[in-house]
């Protein structure tokens, strides 16, 4: 598989590396913080659909599952969060790159290619959004089939 | 063919309001291959009228070359070395190769060779690992090396040593193509004065004095003769300080 040199889509001598880990440190987080939220919600919503009879649990006749949408809550806001984060955050952190250290904004507003600057600025941050976005829909997908597995064929809403 | 024409910067209200512009009616037209010295005081304007031409600062009036606007077109035939650093801290000198080479069309790579050896600049340490000297050096390199017509130099030298700094001279004068243009920004009058072929002058924002070395020649003038001419510098405007503040003791 041909590696992508994400160099070019950054401000010249960042280290990408880091900011991949970053981005995967907290997609990871986010993903915890879901799944975790998503846990506690589906088995309490799971759980009401019985009753416990002598110490055992029966389904009741009349259950219905809360819907997904409800189930799932606001489990996948730390995506969304990390994605404002990274927009938020990533693109002045590249702004404010060129004068730091040195004035290279002199050397990006020198260059004939127009957009190049800007390209360096927005790139990383907006794929790092879009990846941020891609993960909780991943991980919506994941949900819907843990719900549909989990929850009984009659209880469906 | 850089003309700039009837040009005026003001940074604030208050500066405009005052009638204090940092730039104010420049008309200074620069030819191919000239060696211009822009000389000035500190906060005369020189700074502020390189950053007009390269568009990093808005202004009124016209900055042309060769009649034309300078727009994404023809920004690669201006090239900029500056004391502030314009190159990329995080990168090795071979890497701003690579990136001139993919950015400039132009780019000399046996004069960036070569400069880099006669300075003897690591090619594969970082920039931040160089020392001050040594960025002033690179930083010229890039500018001489971009295959710019006009070279614009701001103060590039400070923080470089005597010995540094003459021999830069020296390889400068050598390696410049006939088509080649500098406007070079400095406050080392006599260093400068040997070789470059017109001075001008420029005070609270106005140019105040332009001539070739060849006139100041004939009129048996130095530079800083007519420098101290053209600004009416008073001879005894220290011992008539030191006469304030001491009270004319000792």
């Amino acid at each position: 598989m041909k590696q992508i040199d994400l160099t070019s889509y950054a401000p010249p001598g960042t280290n990408i590396e880091e900011e991949v880990k970053r981005l995967g440190v907290s997609l990871a987080g986010a993903a915890c913080c879901a799944v975790l939220i998503y846990g506690v919600s589906l088995r309490a919503s799971y759980e009401s659909l019985f009753d416990r009879i002598g110490g055992e649990l029966v389904l009741r006749s009349d259950a219905i599952m809360l819907p997904f949408d409800a189930v799932l809550g606001r489990g996948l806001w730390f995506f969304y969060l990390v994605a404002l984060c990274a927009l938020a955050s990533a693109i002045p952190h590249h702004v404010s790159y060129y004068t730091g250290g040195s004035k290279s904004i002199y050397l990006m507003r020198r260059l004939p290619q127009r957009w190049e600057w800007l390209r360096r600025d927005i790139t990383l941050p907006i794929a790092e959004a879009v990846a941020c976005l891609l993960a909780a829909q991943l991980l919506k997908l994941l949900f819907l089939g843990m719900y549909y597995w989990i929850t009984p064929a009659q209880c469906l809403p | 063919m850089l003309e700039i024409k009837n040009v005026c910067k003001s940074y604030s209200l208050i500066q405009r309001l005052r009638g204090t512009p940092a730039l104010q009616k420049v008309d200074l037209t620069v030819g191919p291959g000239e060696i211009i010295g822009l000389f000035g005081k500190n906060g005369a304007g020189k700074t502020t009228l390189m950053k007009c031409i390269l568009r990093f600062l808005r202004y009124d009036g016209e900055i042309t070359l060769d009649g034309s606007p300078i727009t994404c077109q023809n920004i690669e035939r201006l090239s900029f070395a500056t004391s502030e650093h314009s190159f990329f801290p995080n990168l090795t000198a071979e890497a701003h190769r690579q990136f001139y080479r993919e950015h400039f069309p132009r780019f000399i790579d046996k004069r960036f060779t070569g400069l880099m050896d006669f300075f003897e600049l690591p090619i594969h340490k970082t920039l931040r690992g160089f020392s001050t000297g040594q960025k002033n050096q690179f930083e010229v390199i890039l500018a001489l090396c971009q295959g710019a017509d006009y070279i614009l130099m701001d103060e590039p030298f400070a923080g470089n040593d005597v010995f540094n700094r003459e021999d830069f001279y020296k390889v400068l004068l050598g390696i410049l193509e006939p088509n080649e243009t500098i406007l070079l920004s400095t406050h080392l009058i006599e260093e400068v004065s040997n070789f470059i072929s017109r001075a001008v002058l420029i005070r609270k924002g106005e140019i105040v004095g332009d001539v070739a070395a060849s006139d100041l020649e004939e009129q048996h003038i130095s530079l800083m003769e007519y420098i101290k001419q053209t600004y009416h510098y008073s001879a005894d405007r220290v011992s008539r300080a030191l006469d304030d503040i001491t009270g004319g003791e000792g």
